[in-house]
Protein backbone atom coordinates (compact mmCIF):
# COMPACT_ATOMS: atom_id res chain seq x y z
CA UNK A 1 0.00 0.00 0.00
CA UNK A 2 1.42 3.48 -0.82
CA UNK A 3 2.15 5.37 2.17
CA UNK A 4 0.56 8.60 1.56
CA UNK A 5 -2.69 6.26 1.13
CA UNK A 6 -1.77 4.75 4.64
CA UNK A 7 -1.53 8.33 5.90
CA UNK A 8 -5.30 8.97 4.50
CA UNK A 9 -6.58 6.36 5.93
CA UNK A 10 -4.82 6.70 9.40
CA UNK A 11 -6.15 10.01 9.83
CA UNK A 12 -9.43 8.37 8.80
CA UNK A 13 -9.01 5.60 11.30
CA UNK A 14 -8.02 8.16 14.18
CA UNK A 15 -11.31 9.87 13.42
CA UNK A 16 -13.35 6.83 13.74
CA UNK A 17 -14.18 7.28 10.00
CA UNK A 18 -13.01 3.81 8.81
CA UNK A 19 -14.45 0.35 7.67
CA UNK A 20 -13.74 -2.68 9.17
CA UNK A 21 -12.12 -3.56 5.72
CA UNK A 22 -9.96 -0.59 5.94
CA UNK A 23 -8.54 -1.48 9.37
CA UNK A 24 -7.87 -4.34 8.06
CA UNK A 25 -5.53 -2.89 5.72
CA UNK A 26 -3.84 -0.41 8.35
CA UNK A 27 -3.56 -3.63 10.64
CA UNK A 28 -1.99 -5.67 7.61
CA UNK A 29 0.31 -3.13 6.83
CA UNK A 30 1.64 -1.95 10.25
CA UNK A 31 1.88 -5.43 11.02
CA UNK A 32 4.11 -6.91 8.15
CA UNK A 33 5.92 -3.98 6.67
CA UNK A 34 9.34 -3.69 7.68
CA UNK A 35 10.05 -0.32 6.14
CA UNK A 36 7.73 2.18 8.45
CA UNK A 37 8.57 5.98 8.31
CA UNK A 38 9.88 6.99 12.01
CA UNK A 39 6.98 9.16 12.20
CA UNK A 40 4.80 6.39 12.31
CA UNK A 41 6.35 4.29 14.48
CA UNK A 42 3.49 4.70 17.22
CA UNK A 43 0.82 3.91 14.82
CA UNK A 44 2.69 0.55 14.51
CA UNK A 45 2.99 -0.02 18.37
CA UNK A 46 -0.75 0.78 18.30
CA UNK A 47 -1.59 -2.06 15.72
CA UNK A 48 0.50 -4.52 18.01
CA UNK A 49 -0.71 -3.75 20.72
CA UNK A 50 -4.53 -4.51 19.46
CA UNK A 51 -3.47 -7.33 17.41
CA UNK A 52 -2.09 -8.69 20.74
CA UNK A 53 -5.16 -7.88 22.74
CA UNK A 54 -7.14 -9.92 20.26
CA UNK A 55 -4.46 -12.89 20.43
CA UNK A 56 -5.34 -13.75 24.25
CA UNK A 57 -6.04 -17.14 25.38
CA UNK A 58 -8.72 -18.19 27.91
CA UNK A 59 -7.70 -18.98 31.70
CA UNK A 60 -7.17 -23.01 32.30
CA UNK A 61 -10.35 -24.61 32.38
CA UNK A 62 -12.83 -22.40 32.04
CA UNK A 63 -14.59 -23.42 29.32
CA UNK A 64 -14.61 -27.03 30.96
CA UNK A 65 -16.13 -25.30 34.01
CA UNK A 66 -18.58 -23.73 32.08
CA UNK A 67 -19.69 -27.44 30.18
CA UNK A 68 -20.32 -28.76 33.24
CA UNK A 69 -21.99 -25.70 34.52
CA UNK A 70 -24.55 -26.57 31.53
CA UNK A 71 -24.95 -30.42 32.20
CA UNK A 72 -25.44 -29.92 35.23
CA UNK A 73 -28.15 -26.84 34.57
CA UNK A 74 -29.97 -29.90 32.31
CA UNK A 75 -29.65 -32.04 34.69
CA UNK A 76 -32.10 -30.18 37.05
CA UNK A 77 -34.82 -29.73 34.49
CA UNK A 78 -35.87 -33.65 33.94
CA UNK A 79 -39.20 -32.90 35.18
CA UNK A 80 -41.50 -32.44 31.89
CA UNK A 81 -44.70 -30.50 31.75
CA UNK A 82 -46.73 -33.92 32.34
CA UNK A 83 -45.59 -35.68 34.67
CA UNK A 84 -45.83 -31.67 36.49
CA UNK A 85 -49.41 -32.36 36.25
CA UNK A 86 -49.26 -36.17 37.12
CA UNK A 87 -47.62 -34.88 40.29
CA UNK A 88 -50.38 -32.12 41.13
CA UNK A 89 -53.04 -34.98 40.63
CA UNK A 90 -51.56 -37.31 42.51
CA UNK A 91 -50.33 -34.77 45.74
CA UNK A 92 -54.33 -33.54 45.69
CA UNK A 93 -55.56 -37.14 45.77
CA UNK A 94 -53.07 -37.72 48.57
CA UNK A 95 -54.20 -35.55 50.97
CA UNK A 96 -57.65 -35.83 49.91
CA UNK A 97 -57.24 -40.05 50.92
CA UNK A 98 -55.62 -38.57 54.37
CA UNK A 99 -58.68 -36.53 55.42
CA UNK A 100 -61.38 -38.92 54.73
CA UNK A 101 -58.85 -41.60 56.89
CA UNK A 102 -58.49 -39.47 59.24
CA UNK A 103 -62.52 -38.57 59.85
CA UNK A 104 -63.10 -42.23 60.19
CA UNK A 105 -60.18 -42.76 62.79
CA UNK A 106 -61.27 -40.26 64.48
CA UNK A 107 -65.18 -41.02 63.92
CA UNK A 108 -64.67 -44.84 65.58
CA UNK A 109 -62.04 -43.58 68.37
CA UNK A 110 -65.23 -41.23 69.85
CA UNK A 111 -66.52 -43.42 72.72
CA UNK A 112 -70.03 -43.93 72.89
CA UNK A 113 -70.59 -44.08 69.18
CA UNK A 114 -68.80 -47.10 68.78
CA UNK A 115 -70.29 -49.59 67.09
CA UNK A 116 -71.22 -53.53 68.54
CA UNK A 117 -69.03 -55.77 67.31
CA UNK A 118 -70.09 -58.62 65.44
CA UNK A 119 -69.28 -61.70 66.42
CA UNK A 120 -69.11 -65.36 64.60
CA UNK A 121 -71.18 -67.52 67.19
CA UNK A 122 -72.47 -70.07 64.46
CA UNK A 123 -69.92 -72.59 66.12
CA UNK A 124 -70.83 -72.51 69.64
CA UNK A 125 -74.98 -72.16 69.37
CA UNK A 126 -76.50 -72.33 65.68
CA UNK A 127 -79.84 -72.40 66.65
CA UNK A 128 -78.57 -68.73 68.87
CA UNK A 129 -77.04 -67.66 65.33
CA UNK A 130 -80.07 -69.03 63.87
CA UNK A 131 -82.41 -66.34 65.27
CA UNK A 132 -79.88 -63.39 65.17
CA UNK A 133 -79.97 -64.06 61.02
CA UNK A 134 -84.16 -64.16 61.64
CA UNK A 135 -83.62 -61.30 63.48
CA UNK A 136 -81.68 -59.25 61.02
CA UNK A 137 -83.51 -60.11 58.09
CA UNK A 138 -86.93 -59.59 59.61
CA UNK A 139 -85.30 -55.79 60.59
CA UNK A 140 -84.68 -55.26 56.79
CA UNK A 141 -87.80 -56.23 55.42
CA UNK A 142 -89.32 -54.15 57.83
CA UNK A 143 -87.08 -51.78 56.60
CA UNK A 144 -87.91 -52.25 53.04
CA UNK A 145 -91.46 -52.02 53.48
CA UNK A 146 -91.31 -49.03 55.01
CA UNK A 147 -89.69 -48.01 51.45
CA UNK A 148 -92.30 -49.32 49.61
CA UNK A 149 -95.36 -47.07 51.17
CA UNK A 150 -94.44 -43.86 49.85
CA UNK A 151 -94.16 -45.27 46.49
CA UNK A 152 -98.36 -46.05 46.98
CA UNK A 153 -98.66 -41.81 46.19
CA UNK A 154 -97.68 -42.18 42.75
CA UNK A 155 -101.30 -43.16 41.78
CA UNK A 156 -102.22 -39.38 42.85
CA UNK A 157 -100.70 -38.56 39.93
CA UNK A 158 -103.67 -40.19 37.92
CA UNK A 159 -105.99 -38.10 39.81
CA UNK A 160 -104.07 -34.76 39.02
CA UNK A 161 -104.05 -35.97 35.34
CA UNK A 162 -107.74 -36.67 35.48
CA UNK A 163 -108.57 -32.82 36.70
CA UNK A 164 -106.23 -31.87 33.19
CA UNK A 165 -109.59 -32.75 31.17
CA UNK A 166 -111.29 -29.94 32.08
CA UNK A 167 -108.65 -27.78 30.20
CA UNK A 168 -111.10 -28.49 27.17
CA UNK A 169 -114.05 -26.16 28.82
CA UNK A 170 -111.60 -23.60 28.59
CA UNK A 171 -111.57 -23.67 24.72
CA UNK A 172 -115.67 -23.99 24.23
CA UNK A 173 -115.41 -20.42 26.11
CA UNK A 174 -113.29 -18.87 23.95
CA UNK A 175 -114.94 -20.15 21.26
CA UNK A 176 -117.97 -17.57 22.60
CA UNK A 177 -115.62 -14.80 23.14
CA UNK A 178 -115.26 -15.07 19.49
CA UNK A 179 -118.38 -13.57 19.06
CA UNK A 180 -118.15 -10.64 20.80
CA UNK A 181 -116.22 -9.47 17.37
CA UNK A 182 -119.17 -9.39 15.81
CA UNK A 183 -120.35 -6.64 18.32
CA UNK A 184 -117.02 -4.51 17.74
CA UNK A 185 -118.11 -4.82 13.73
CA UNK A 186 -121.53 -3.59 14.14
CA UNK A 187 -119.73 -0.45 15.97
CA UNK A 188 -117.99 0.30 13.62
CA UNK A 189 -120.39 0.24 11.03
CA UNK A 190 -123.23 2.38 13.19
CA UNK A 191 -120.18 5.54 13.92
CA UNK A 192 -119.50 5.89 10.36
CA UNK B 1 -33.21 -27.42 22.37
CA UNK B 2 -30.52 -29.99 24.08
CA UNK B 3 -27.31 -29.24 25.45
CA UNK B 4 -25.05 -30.32 22.68
CA UNK B 5 -26.74 -28.05 20.32
CA UNK B 6 -26.79 -25.29 23.18
CA UNK B 7 -23.36 -25.73 23.80
CA UNK B 8 -22.17 -25.44 19.60
CA UNK B 9 -23.81 -22.22 19.43
CA UNK B 10 -22.64 -20.61 22.58
CA UNK B 11 -19.82 -21.92 23.53
CA UNK B 12 -17.34 -20.67 20.32
CA UNK B 13 -17.89 -17.10 21.68
CA UNK B 14 -16.70 -17.88 25.26
CA UNK B 15 -13.45 -16.40 24.38
CA UNK B 16 -14.80 -12.83 23.25
CA UNK B 17 -17.66 -13.01 26.56
CA UNK B 18 -14.47 -13.30 28.66
CA UNK B 19 -12.02 -10.87 27.32
CA UNK B 20 -14.88 -8.08 26.94
CA UNK B 21 -15.58 -8.72 31.28
CA UNK B 22 -12.12 -8.83 32.11
CA UNK B 23 -11.86 -5.31 30.18
CA UNK B 24 -15.05 -4.38 31.87
CA UNK B 25 -14.00 -6.02 35.64
CA UNK B 26 -10.38 -5.02 35.34
CA UNK B 27 -10.09 -8.57 37.23
CA UNK B 28 -9.65 -12.28 35.53
CA UNK B 29 -11.55 -13.78 38.33
CA UNK B 30 -14.71 -11.93 38.22
CA UNK B 31 -14.55 -11.85 34.55
CA UNK B 32 -15.05 -15.68 34.97
CA UNK B 33 -17.93 -15.55 37.00
CA UNK B 34 -18.90 -12.82 34.51
CA UNK B 35 -19.00 -15.42 31.88
CA UNK B 36 -20.43 -18.29 34.11
CA UNK B 37 -23.47 -16.25 35.23
CA UNK B 38 -24.36 -15.36 31.46
CA UNK B 39 -23.97 -18.74 30.00
CA UNK B 40 -26.29 -19.94 32.93
CA UNK B 41 -28.66 -17.00 31.94
CA UNK B 42 -28.50 -17.83 28.25
CA UNK B 43 -28.85 -21.64 28.86
CA UNK B 44 -32.61 -20.32 30.40
CA UNK B 45 -33.83 -18.61 28.08
CA UNK B 46 -32.29 -20.96 25.18
CA UNK B 47 -36.20 -21.55 24.36
CA UNK B 48 -36.27 -17.77 23.24
CA UNK B 49 -33.13 -17.85 21.01
CA UNK B 50 -35.11 -18.12 17.54
CA UNK B 51 -36.53 -14.81 18.31
CA UNK B 52 -33.29 -13.49 18.48
CA UNK B 53 -31.24 -12.51 15.32
CA UNK B 54 -28.33 -12.13 16.74
CA UNK B 55 -27.14 -14.56 19.54
CA UNK B 56 -23.36 -12.91 20.25
CA UNK B 57 -24.56 -9.40 20.26
CA UNK B 58 -27.02 -10.14 22.67
CA UNK B 59 -24.61 -12.40 25.15
CA UNK B 60 -22.38 -9.27 24.81
CA UNK B 61 -24.83 -6.64 25.36
CA UNK B 62 -25.83 -9.62 28.81
CA UNK B 63 -22.36 -9.35 29.46
CA UNK B 64 -21.80 -6.13 29.57
CA UNK B 65 -25.31 -5.32 31.55
CA UNK B 66 -24.01 -8.12 34.42
CA UNK B 67 -20.44 -6.40 34.43
CA UNK B 68 -22.01 -2.48 34.85
CA UNK B 69 -24.13 -3.76 37.42
CA UNK B 70 -21.61 -5.65 39.42
CA UNK B 71 -19.41 -2.53 39.11
CA UNK B 72 -22.30 -0.26 40.52
CA UNK B 73 -23.10 -2.50 43.40
CA UNK B 74 -19.13 -2.57 44.20
CA UNK B 75 -17.23 -0.36 46.27
CA UNK B 76 -14.44 1.20 44.69
CA UNK B 77 -11.16 -1.05 44.96
CA UNK B 78 -7.65 0.66 46.25
CA UNK B 79 -5.62 -2.34 44.91
CA UNK B 80 -5.77 -3.39 41.30
CA UNK B 81 -4.89 -6.95 41.12
CA UNK B 82 -4.61 -6.89 37.66
CA UNK B 83 -3.21 -9.83 36.55
CA UNK B 84 -1.36 -10.22 32.94
CA UNK B 85 0.19 -13.54 33.05
CA UNK B 86 -0.98 -14.97 30.03
CA UNK B 87 0.15 -12.68 27.47
CA UNK B 88 1.80 -13.96 24.66
CA UNK B 89 5.38 -14.04 24.14
CA UNK B 90 5.39 -12.84 20.48
CA UNK B 91 9.51 -11.67 20.51
CA UNK B 92 11.74 -13.88 21.32
CA UNK B 93 14.28 -12.17 19.89
CA UNK B 94 16.07 -10.26 22.72
CA UNK B 95 14.93 -11.13 26.39
CA UNK B 96 15.72 -6.91 27.55
CA UNK B 97 13.77 -5.81 24.67
CA UNK B 98 10.53 -8.37 25.42
CA UNK B 99 10.51 -6.89 29.01
CA UNK B 100 10.79 -3.54 27.48
CA UNK B 101 7.71 -4.32 24.87
CA UNK B 102 5.41 -6.01 27.56
CA UNK B 103 6.36 -3.11 29.78
CA UNK B 104 4.54 -0.86 27.39
CA UNK B 105 1.64 -3.36 25.93
CA UNK B 106 0.84 -3.83 30.21
CA UNK B 107 1.31 -0.13 30.06
CA UNK B 108 -0.66 0.36 27.35
CA UNK B 109 -3.42 -2.38 28.47
CA UNK B 110 -3.77 -0.06 31.67
CA UNK B 111 -4.58 3.17 29.76
CA UNK B 112 -6.83 0.86 27.68
CA UNK B 113 -8.65 -0.37 30.52
CA UNK B 114 -9.03 3.18 32.35
CA UNK B 115 -10.54 4.63 30.03
CA UNK B 116 -14.42 5.48 30.19
CA UNK B 117 -16.50 2.64 29.91
CA UNK B 118 -18.77 3.46 26.77
CA UNK B 119 -15.26 4.29 25.22
CA UNK B 120 -13.67 1.15 26.26
CA UNK B 121 -16.75 -1.33 25.38
CA UNK B 122 -16.35 0.44 22.03
CA UNK B 123 -12.98 -0.04 21.10
CA UNK B 124 -12.81 -3.45 22.66
CA UNK B 125 -15.49 -4.66 20.29
CA UNK B 126 -14.37 -2.43 17.24
CA UNK B 127 -10.60 -2.48 17.29
CA UNK B 128 -10.17 -6.30 19.09
CA UNK B 129 -12.93 -7.87 18.17
CA UNK B 130 -13.79 -6.38 15.06
CA UNK B 131 -17.73 -6.09 15.07
CA UNK B 132 -19.26 -3.90 12.87
CA UNK B 133 -20.94 0.15 13.80
CA UNK B 134 -24.57 -1.74 14.09
CA UNK B 135 -23.60 -4.74 16.00
CA UNK B 136 -21.73 -2.08 18.58
CA UNK B 137 -24.86 -0.44 18.46
CA UNK B 138 -27.10 -3.51 19.42
CA UNK B 139 -25.04 -4.56 22.06
CA UNK B 140 -24.44 -0.54 23.73
CA UNK B 141 -28.08 0.40 22.70
CA UNK B 142 -26.08 3.49 21.49
CA UNK B 143 -26.36 5.50 18.00
CA UNK B 144 -23.67 4.95 15.47
CA UNK B 145 -22.75 8.64 15.05
CA UNK B 146 -21.91 8.32 18.97
CA UNK B 147 -19.95 5.02 18.40
CA UNK B 148 -17.88 6.60 16.12
CA UNK B 149 -17.24 9.45 18.48
CA UNK B 150 -16.27 7.84 21.46
CA UNK B 151 -14.10 4.98 19.13
CA UNK B 152 -12.38 8.27 17.81
CA UNK B 153 -11.40 9.11 21.45
CA UNK B 154 -10.53 5.88 22.73
CA UNK B 155 -8.12 5.86 19.90
CA UNK B 156 -6.49 9.21 20.17
CA UNK B 157 -6.50 8.82 23.88
CA UNK B 158 -3.95 5.26 23.14
CA UNK B 159 -2.43 6.99 20.33
CA UNK B 160 -1.74 10.36 22.73
CA UNK B 161 -0.12 7.52 25.34
CA UNK B 162 2.07 6.10 22.63
CA UNK B 163 3.32 9.43 21.59
CA UNK B 164 4.01 10.39 24.65
CA UNK B 165 6.14 7.73 26.12
CA UNK B 166 7.91 7.00 22.51
CA UNK B 167 10.90 8.58 22.93
CA UNK B 168 11.26 7.24 26.34
CA UNK B 169 10.74 3.41 24.88
CA UNK B 170 12.67 3.60 21.79
CA UNK B 171 15.25 5.08 23.24
CA UNK B 172 15.47 2.29 25.68
CA UNK B 173 15.53 -0.04 22.72
CA UNK B 174 18.24 1.43 21.21
CA UNK B 175 19.94 1.10 24.43
CA UNK B 176 19.71 -2.68 24.66
CA UNK B 177 20.03 -3.19 21.18
CA UNK B 178 23.26 -1.78 20.93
Amino acid sequence: MDINNVRILLDKYFEGNTSIGEENLLRDYFLHQTEIPEDLYYAREHFVFLNRQSDQGLPEGLMDKIEKLIDSQEEKKIVYPGRKNLIRVLSIAASLLIIVGLYFTVRNIIPGKQQTKIEDTFKENPELAYLETQKVLYYVSQKLNKGTQPLSNISKLNVAAEQLQYMEKIDEGLDMLEKLQLINKTENTEIK
Amino acid sequence: MHSQEFKNLVLPMGKKLFHFARLLLKDENEAQDAVQEVYIKLWNMRENFKTINNIEAFAMRMTRNWCLDRIKAKKPKLIENYSSGYDRQADTANPEKITVMNDRMNFLRRVMEDLPEPQKTIIQLRDIEGYEFEEIADITAMKVNAIRVALSRARNKIKETLLKVEDYGYQQRANSAG
